[in-house]
C-alpha cells in the first residue's frame, strides 16, 4: 500500500512537472470530454480511447509516473465491473446483433458487451488522467491553479479558496491516511482478524473493524490541522500570497492551443465521426 | 471564537498591572461544555516573563492544553463578574476584537508532527504561515531558506513529509511557526511522540534557539521532567489549578506535594537525594551528565 501511485504527488523535475497546473487541469477536463463522448461507431470510439491511451502513456513515460498503481487500483475494481457487465446484460431495450449460448434462450448482445467494455476503458483512462495529474502537479500548485481557474466564481460569492484548500489538503492527507490504514490492518490482523480469508459476511465484519478507528483518526487528525492551520494566520476569507514562483511559459501556451484543437477535434468527431466513418467506408466500395 | 478581520486602526490597550508579562492569566476560568459545573481550569493566576523559558507540567486532563489553546485564542476563557479576568499577552487583554492580531505575536507547535504538516513539501510547510501573513513572494523565499538553515533542514526542502523523521518534521513545523517572528513559542508535547534522538534534536534546537534569540518567550507543556527541569521556571497544574510555580530546584527539590499528585521528579535528583541518605552530598548538579562528572570527581 505504501507504494500506492494513485493520488500521491512524486516530486521529479520533468517536463510534465514543469507544465503549469492549470494547463494540466484543462487537460484533463478535455480528455475527459474525449473520453465520455460517444462517437456513434464503434470502431471509431476504440480509436479514440487508443490514441489518448497512447498520449497519456507518453506523459505516465515523461512523468515518471508509475503503471502498477493505475492496475492495482483497477484491479480492485474488478467486483464493479462484473456488477456493470450485469447490468448491461439485463438491460431489456437491446437492439442489434446477438448470441445465445447453447440452447439457452437468454439472448446476450453485442452492444452490451461493448458498452461493458466501454466502461472498463473509459475507468482505466480515468485512472491514467487523474495518476498523472496528482503525481505530477504538487497539492499546492493545484490549490493555485483550481483557485485561478474558479476564480470567476468568487464574483457570485462561491468560496473557492475554501474549496481548493480542501482539495489540496485532501491530496496531501492520502499517503498519512494510506499509512494509517496500514498500521490499523496490522493492529487488528494481530488481534485476529482476517482481512483477506472468510466469508463475504465476515469479511464485511473485518473491514467495519477497519473503517471505525480509521474515521475515528481522521476526525482527531482534522481537527489538530485545523487549529495547527489557525495557528499559522489561515483564515479562509483573507488574501494569501503565494510561495511557488509559476510563470506561464511559451510552451503552456502551445499545449493550451493543442489541448483547445483536441477539444474542437472531440466535438466534431462526436458530431459527424458516424459519417465521416460511412464516407471513409465509401472510398473502399 | 469567531473570525475577525484585522482592523489595522485598532487600539492597543495596555493594562498596567499586566503590561511587564508575556503572558498574563487573571482568574481564569474554562470549561469545554457551558453546563458542566466542573471547570476544565479554576480560577487560573499565572504571569510568565518575556524571554523566559517556562515549562508547564501535570497530568494527562490537568489543562495543560486547554491553557495552551486559550494563549492562541482557539478557545475563549469564561467570563466572570471581575472586570480584569482575563487572558493579556504583553500587557493587551486578548478580546474578541483584538485577538486575531494577538494570534500574529503567538507560535505553537503541536505533540502529532504528522497532523500540523500543512504543505506538501518542507518549503512549502515553512512558507504556509508567511502565505497566510501575505508576505512578498522574494522575502518568503529568503525566509524559507534562512530558517530552514536554523531548524537545519535546509537540505530537504524538496522533501515530502512521509520521507522525513518524527524529528525532522517536528523540526520543520517549528521553522513554519519560528518564521513568522512570534514573541511566544508554545510547545505541546512538542517531544512526546518523537523517539529519544528525535526529543534530543529538538531540544538541542530549543537551546539554540534561546542563545540566538533572547526575547522569544518559550512555554513547553511536557510530561518529561528531564526536560521541564531545563526551564527557567516550572508551574505545576493539577485537575485545573496552578499547585505549584518556581524554579524547577524549589519545585524538584520539595517534592513531597508532586509525590502526593503522584507526578515524577527528574531520575539525576532522585540519584542525588538517594546518595545523600548514603551520606554523599553532591552540589551544582542540574542533569545526569553534571551528576557523573561530581561523582567521577
Amino acid at each position: 500500500m505504501k507504494n500506492m501511485a494513485m493520488g500521491r504527488f512524486r516530486p521529479f523535475n520533468t517536463a510534465m512537472h514543469r507544465l503549469d497546473a492549470r494547463v494540466k487541469i484543462i487537460g484533463l477536463i478535455v480528455l475527459m470530454v474525449g473520453v465520455f463522448l460517444d462517437y456513434g461507431n464503434v470502431p471509431l470510439n476504440f480509436i479514440v480511447y487508443g490514441l489518448i491511451f497512447i498520449a497519456l502513456t507518453v506523459m505516465m513515460i515523461i512523468g515518471k509516473v508509475s503503471f502498477k498503481g493505475v492496475l492495482r487500483a483497477l484491479k480492485a475494481m474488478w467486483l464493479m465491473m462484473i456488477f456493470i457487465f450485469i447490468f448491461n446484460l439485463l438491460i431489456p431495450t437491446k437492439t442489434g446483433d446477438y448470441f445465445q449460448i447453447g440452447s439457452w434462450d437468454f439472448k446476450i448482445y453485442y452492444s452490451s458487451i461493448y458498452n461493458t467494455l466501454y466502461v472498463i476503458f473509459r475507468l482505466f483512462l480515468m485512472l491514467m488522467m487523474t495518476s498523472i495529474l496528482t503525481a505530477t502537479t504538487s497539492p499546492m500548485d493545484m490549490t493555485f491553479a483550481l483557485d485561478s481557474l474558479l476564480s470567476p466564481l468568487k464574483l457570485i460569492k462561491i468560496p473557492v479558496s475554501s474549496f481548493s484548500m480542501i482539495l489540496a489538503l485532501a491530496l496531501r492527507f492520502i499517503p498519512t491516511l494510506t499509512e494509517d490504514t496500514e498500521r490499523l490492518m496490522r493492529a487488528q490482523a494481530s488481534r485476529g482478524v482476517d482481512f483477506k480469508e472468510g466469508k463475504l459476511k465476515e469479511k464485511i465484519k473485518s473491514i467495519t473493524s477497519l473503517i471505525i478507528p480509521l474515521f475515528s483518526s481522521s476526525l482527531t487528525r482534522s481537527g489538530d490541522l485545523a487549529i495547527a492551520m489557525e495557528c499559522r494566520g489561515y483564515d479562509p476569507r483573507k488574501k494569501r500570497t503565494r510561495f511557488r514562483k509559476i510563470k506561464w511559459r511559451i510552451v503552456d501556451t502551445i499545449m493550451l492551443l493543442i489541448l483547445l484543437i483536441l477539444f474542437v477535434g472531440f466535438i466534431l468527431l462526436a458530431i459527424y465521426g458516424k459519417d465521416l466513418v460511412s464516407a471513409f467506408l465509401g472510398l473502399f466500395k | 471564537m469567531k473570525k475577525k478581520k484585522i482592523d489595522k486602526s485598532e487600539e492597543v490597550v495596555i493594562d498596567d498591572f499586566a503590561k511587564d508579562t508575556a503572558i498574563k492569566f487573571e482568574h481564569v476560568y474554562f470549561s469545554y461544555d457551558d453546563k458542566d459545573k466542573e471547570y476544565t481550569l479554576k480560577n487560573l493566576c499565572f504571569s510568565i516573563m518575556p524571554g523566559s523559558y517556562v515549562a508547564l507540567i501535570g497530568h494527562n486532563g490537568s489543562g495543560k492544553s486547554t491553557i495552551a489553546k486559550l494563549i492562541c485564542g482557539i478557545f475563549e476563557p469564561f467570563k466572570t463578574n471581575y472586570e480584569k479576568s482575563g487572558i493579556y499577552i504583553f500587557g493587551e487583554k486578548m478580546t474578541y476584537e483584538n485577538y486575531n492580531r494577538l494570534q500574529h505575536q503567538i507560535g505553537m507547535v503541536f505533540q502529532n508532527p504528522d497532523n500540523q504538516f500543512i504543505g506538501a513539501t518542507v518549503k512549502d510547510d515553512i512558507a504556509f504561515g508567511l502565505e497566510n501573513d501575505q508576505v512578498s513572494q522574494d522575502d518568503m523565499q529568503r525566509l524559507v531558506e534562512e530558517y530552514s538553515t536554523k531548524v537545519g533542514m535546509n537540505e530537504f526542502l524538496d522533501r515530502e513529509p512521509s520521507a522525513l523523521s518524527g524529528g525532522q518534521k517536528q523540526r520543520v513545523a517549528i521553522a513554519g511557526t519560528l518564521v513568522r517572528f512570534p514573541r511566544i513559542l508554545i510547545l505541546d508535547e512538542a517531544t512526546s511522540m518523537l523517539d529519544p534522538k528525535g526529543k534530543r534534536e529538538i531540544n538541542a534546537l530549543i537551546k539554540e534557539m534561546r542563545k540566538t534569540n533572547k526575547d522569544l518567550t518559550i512555554l513547553s507543556i511536557t510530561h518529561d521532567i528531564e526536560e521541564a527541569y531545563q526551564a527557567d521556571e516550572v508551574i505545576v497544574l493539577n485537575k485545573g489549578e496552578i499547585l505549584r510555580q518556581g524554579k524547577p530546584s524549589e519545585i524538584f527539590e520539595n517534592s513531597d506535594d508532586l509525590e502526593n499528585i503522584k507526578l515524577d521528579i527528574p531520575f539525576f535528583l532522585k540519584l542525588k537525594h538517594e546518595l545523600s541518605d548514603l551520606g554523599v552530598e553532591l552540589n551544582d548538579v542540574d542533569d545526569l551528565d553534571s551528576l557523573a562528572r561530581e561523582l567521577c570527581q
